[in-house]
């Protein structure tokens, strides 16, 4: 017994000072940015990344600055989708969302239903506003373009053999999706100089 | 076994520095570190509540909102009862002193080019907005390699950060190739000619814009309107280290357009028609023009003119066609503004607001039927602010041949008076001392700048209180017959009060001595208007080029803190100047003064100035608080020769001078000084029996002082206000000086406007009294009166008693009479200053009349003395005053005297 314990002791002795660790509370959030009065924790960038994996988003930035910036770059899209009325998505519109995802779940972060209706929802909201307020007409030549440089190439991967004809509206709503959210991306980086937002040091 | 306990120690350890948020478990406990006692109870989350994401992020922002904290951080740690949080907070800090490093490597302070965050909360994006600010400056200057790397120094005492941006320039770029897009109008060798920057010259970009007008001068030589010339791109090459720069060109629409029938400049053209600042040309604008244009004629005078328009749109290659056919007429001048029925407002203050004037001495006056229109409009309007109703204001005009008459006649209704003065919201004061505040008494005259003034009133008094953040409106309703209700409806904010004062940026001036020049104090009231004070106090030391007053950023608080942020002013300044003064010829000045001794406010300055009669140096020393009272000190040494038409003397002084300020036209000083006088060649000596020892070397020792009242709204070109100066000085044997005497001097100049003109007047009494054992006076004690800011019907000290002549190089025939001076001065100036309008701008003129003369003693004062000067100026208006021509006429000159002087000086004779 004695020989066990003496074999096992230091084994023993640094398992317990492994997980005791610099005090035994660890920092679980953080404020990182105030955006209009509204802060920005840790926890909300561990959401937006568990909800882009649940959308299938896989764009997000790689590093944790740059993830913060659109984080707040969203936060102050929605200020300005809060003023438009007649945007509010319903629970149908939610539904048929959710419905079109595989709704990943990130480990890092528990998302609730609430919070995936929540996350339709903004999604929803944001892209009403967008299209009110960035789209414009699309002309013959950019559908042919865009058909021609990557439509086409995109379905002749995945074996399909499409005309334009056939895909004519498919394509016009990818193209004018594409310039909307080209529009709306430059709009929306100028938002912050515009705003009153503080990232924490 | 061994390696498997290696492995299982390291993953342990990993998983337990794993900071897994324990969500769904119940709190057990919270603790808020570095915050207030109360801070706790500002959080949403309580002891047995669920954490969830949702409730632990409602927690920070609850915390948030309570205290403006600027840092929140969470630990957690699991037990058996549940999960223990301990919340840890920190103050924010605020945004001090931002400098650059090396401070030379831009021309101007960093202030300059970027707007700084003083007093702010900190936060890492504004400190990148500052970086790309001075990059992109640095960029415009050429350094397209120049790194900014911020340093930033948190001061957990103060909370203040100091910001340094550490600059490396790199290499400066050269010009690459010039390209212009979007015009097919000239070659692009042409539009490179006129831009005239070379490629391989240094890059600047601010030269680049500046010769892009030179561009556009061509486009408008071609009839092109409002061509718009912009860089559009920089693309900058690393390798070459060259900048090709693309410029976009907006061509314009191109006009031909002609006028006949009258002379319409360029200028008058820009600014009449439409197109140029439109910047195209249709049919709209065109009928535009022609009524702008018919306007203009009215008011020059033509009131019979009339204007066809034509107009041709362009073809492919022709420009827009428009042409205006001009029948002017007769031309009319103003003969009389005539104004019948006020008795409310005087002639003078309806004329000010009416837009048509009568002829003058170089202008036919100013008339148009619109014009007529907005008159009667404006008197209706000023009546009715003015607590008036039932005005009625008609305006005429008739024409008789070449002359128009106009006539306003008012029929003024009835005045109102003030009803109720009520106070809404007002929750911090009895609302009937607010009401007083307002100095709106009920039964008093209506108008609407009386209603204003009590709002700015009240807003006062709050402020003064430290509601800063208070806000008045004012409602006015009618309530019974001829009278106004007028409610004051107040949004009071905190109170709150100054806690510490902050002093940042100040690399010279000793923190006390901006402490006491601002005048703030902890525990006073946060008084905006007290901060302005402060602000302005600290500009007027001299000593800073910036000076900034800002709260640190937390409003929600009832004692703030204070950030005064400063930039320090180059404390050595070298002046050096030109002038000109009759007899003296040319003179030079250079000074040199330190403004800042030790960070003190203390200063000394070194003047030298000289011309062929004068030599001159002195060296003063002041001291901002003699024996720590509010009094300024000067010790001064000046030594000087002097070569008057009297006499020629060497001085040697040394005064000490002490200045108390009572408000800021009022001051009081008190001289005490030791003069040595050497007279070594005096052409006029009429007292060599009582005074035999007047040519050489003698001291003289006094005490005085001088009271000045000035008023004048400028020093070099005053066209308001009263100047006063009254000095007495005693000399005596006790004092350590060879002559007795006492001395007044009191001199009163004033200044008003008449109708862009000025009229100046000054009056100047003097009277010297020697005493005791004193029989005469000096020369050098004596009054002269002549020259161009006395007499202008004299030379220089020639008016009043004359001694013997002698043989003088200098002047006619050789032989002159020397003045002799006098112990009693009257001197009394009368100016009529009229600007010339139709000249160049600046230029005017001058009609004057001087009187008085010099007595030998005062018994001898009789007006029939007195001479009579009157002339006629010229002035141009510089930065440091008019240079000025006068010719004066002396109207009673006795033998001997000249029919006229003329003089050419800088500056007002008075």
């Amino acid at each position: 017994m004695r020989a066990w314990v003496q074999s096992h002791a230091s084994f023993a002795v640094a398992l317990v000072l492994a997980s005791a660790g610099p005090g035994s509370a660890q920092v679980v959030d953080r404020m990182l940015a105030i955006v209009e009065g509204q802060v920005v924790t840790e926890g909300d960038l561990a959401r937006y990344r568990a909800l882009a994996a649940s959308f299938d988003e896989d764009d997000l930035p790689a590093s944790d600055r740059a993830l913060l910036d659109r984080v707040i770059g969203d936060m102050l899209v929605r200020t300005y989708v809060a003023r438009v009325p007649g945007l509010a998505a319903t629970e149908q519109d939610i539904d048929r969302f959710l419905a079109a995802f595989s709704l990943r779940e990130d480990p890092g972060f528990p998302l609730s239903a609430e919070d995936l209706r929540q996350g339709a929802r903004e999604r929803i909201e944001s892209l009403r506003y967008f299209r009110i307020r960035f789209e414009k007409p699309v002309g013959e030549d950019e559908v042919q373009l865009y058909f021609d440089t990557v439509f086409a190439p995109e379905a002749a991967e995945r074996g399909l053999e499409l005309t334009l004809d056939e895909a004519a509206g498919v394509v016009e709503e990818l193209v004018r999706l594409e310039t909307i959210l080209r529009e709306a991306e430059t709009w929306a980086a100028g938002l912050p100089e515009r705003s009153r937002v503080e990232i924490v040091e | 076994m061994r390696a498997i306990r290696i492995i299982a120690l390291v993953s342990w350890s990993s998983l337990a520095a794993a900071a897994q948020v324990p969500y769904d478990t119940l709190v057990a406990s919270i603790e808020v570190r570095g915050g207030g006692p109360d801070a706790a109870d500002a959080l949403s989350l309580r002891t047995g509540d669920r954490l969830t994401p949702a409730t632990l992020r409602q927690a920070i922002q609850s915390l948030y909102q309570a205290a403006g904290y600027g840092r929140i951080e969470v630990r957690a740690e699991s037990g058996p009862a549940g999960t223990r949080l301990v919340f840890e907070v920190e103050p924010p800090y605020f945004f001090a002193t931002i400098r650059l490093e090396p401070e030379t490597v831009l021309e101007r302070a960093v202030s300059s080019y970027v707007t700084l965050p003083y007093g702010r909360r900190f936060s890492r994006n504004e400190v990148d907005r500052i970086v790309d600010g001075i990059r992109a400056e640095l960029q415009g200057l050429g350094h397209f390699q120049a790194r900014v790397e911020p340093i930033l120094d948190f001061d957990p005492a103060t909370r203040l950060v100091t910001t340094t941006l550490r600059v490396e320039p790199g290499p400066r770029a050269v010009v690459g190739r010039i390209e212009f897009a979007g015009q097919d109008a000239f070659p692009v060798d042409a539009l490179r000619d006129a831009l005239d920057v070379e490629a391989g010259e240094r890059f600047e970009r601010r030269r680049i814009d500046e010769r892009l007008a030179s561009v556009a001068e061509l486009f408008s030589e071609r009839d092109y309107i409002s061509t718009r010339l912009t860089v559009e791109a920089e693309n900058y090459d690393p390798e070459s280290n060259a900048v090709d720069v693309e410029i976009a060109v907006e061509a314009g629409d191109r006009l031909d357009l002609d006028v006949t029938g009258y002379d319409l400049s360029r200028d008058l053209r820009e600014e009449l028609l439409p197109f140029y600042d439109e910047r195209r040309v249709d049919a709209d604008l065109v009928e535009e023009g022609r009524r702008a244009l018919l306007e203009h004629l009215f008011r020059e005078g033509f009131l019979e003119a009339g204007v066809v328009a034509g107009y041709e749109p362009p073809g492919p290659e022709s420009s827009h066609s428009v042409d205006y056919v001009v029948t002017s007429g007769d031309r009319f001048g103003v003969q009389e503004v005539r104004i019948e029925g006020n008795r409310y407002f005087t002639d003078d203050t309806l004329l000010e607001r009416i837009g048509i004037t009568s002829d003058g001495l170089f202008s036919r006056g100013v008339f148009s039927e619109a014009l007529l229109e907005e008159a009667a409009e404006m008197i209706r309007q000023l009546y009715r602010t003015s607590g008036f109703t039932g005005t009625t204001v008609t305006a005429e005009a008739s024409r008789g041949s070449g002359a128009i008459a106009v006539a306003v006649r008012i029929v003024e209704g009835r005045r109102l008076r003030v009803g109720q003065v009520e106070i809404a919201g007002a929750g911090a004061y009895d609302a009937r001392d607010v009401a007083g505040w307002s100095g709106v008494a009920s039964g008093e005259f209506f108008s609407q700048g009386l209603v204003q003034e009590g709002r700015r009133a009240i807003t006062a008094r709050y402020h003064e209180r430290g509601h800063d953040a208070v806000r008045v409106e004012s409602i006015v309703e009618p309530a019974a017959a001829d009278s106004i209700d007028v409610t004051y409806r107040v949004t009071e904010g905190p109170a709150s009060t100054i806690r510490r004062i902050f002093v940042a940026g100040n690399t010279r001036t000793q923190e006390k001595i901006v402490h006491r020049n601002s005048g703030l104090e902890s525990g006073r009231a946060f008084d905006p208007e007290a901060i302005l004070e402060a602000q302005r106090q600290l500009y007027a030391t001299g000593l800073f080029n910036r000076v900034e007053i800002v709260p640190l950023e937390r409003p929600e608080l009832r004692e703030r803190d204070v950030l005064i942020q400063l930039e320090d002013a180059g404390p050595v300044v070298l002046t050096y100047g030109v002038g000109a003064q009759d007899r003296e010829g040319i003179r030079g000045t250079v000074e040199v003064t330190h403004s800042n001794l030790w960070g003190l406010d203390r200063s000394i300055s070194a003047r030298i100035r000289g011309s062929r009669r004068e030599q001159r140096f002195q060296t003063t020393y002041r001291e901002p608080r003699l024996f720590n009272w509010e009094l300024d000190g000067f010790a001064s040494l000046f030594v000087e020769r002097a070569r008057q038409p009297a006499f020629d003397a060497s001085k040697v002084d040394f005064s000490f001078q002490s200045l108390k300020r009572f408000a800021n036209d009022d001051s009081l000083l008190l001289t005490a000084s030791y003069q040595t006088v050497n007279l070594r060649d005096i052409r006029d000596n009429r007292h060599t029996d009582a005074f035999p020892d007047q040519v050489g070397v003698y001291q003289i020792s006094r005490v005085g002082a001088s009271y000045i009242r000035d008023t004048r709204n400028d020093v070099f070109d005053p066209s308001r206000g009263n100047y006063f100066t009254g000095t007495f000085q005693f000399a005596n044997r006790a004092l350590g000086s060879e002559i007795n005497f006492t001395s007044v001097f009191t001199q009163f100049s004033l200044f008003r406007p008449a109708k862009g003109a000025v009229i100046a007047a000054s009056a100047r009494f003097g009277w010297n009294q020697p005493y005791g054992r004193t029989q005469s006076l000096p020369i050098t004690e004596r009054y002269f009166a002549g020259g161009s800011t006395t007499l202008r019907g004299f030379s220089l000290d020639d008016a009043g008693p004359i001694g013997a002549s002698r043989f003088d190089p200098d002047s006619p025939g050789g032989v002159r009479l020397a003045p002799a001076g006098g112990n009693a001065l009257a001197i009394v100036n009368l100016e009529y200053r009229f600007p010339i309008p139709f000249l160049f701008s600046g230029v005017g003129g001058a009609v004057f009349y001087d009187t008085g003369t010099v007595f030998e003693r005062i018994s001898d004062f009789g007006f029939g003395d007195f001479t009579h000067t009157l002339g006629l100026g010229f002035r141009y208006q510089t930065p440091l005053g008019p240079i000025r021509v006068d010719l004066g006429f002396n109207l009673n000159r006795q033998p001997g005297e000249s029919l006229n002087k003329a003089f050419l000086t800088l500056g007002h004779a008075f």
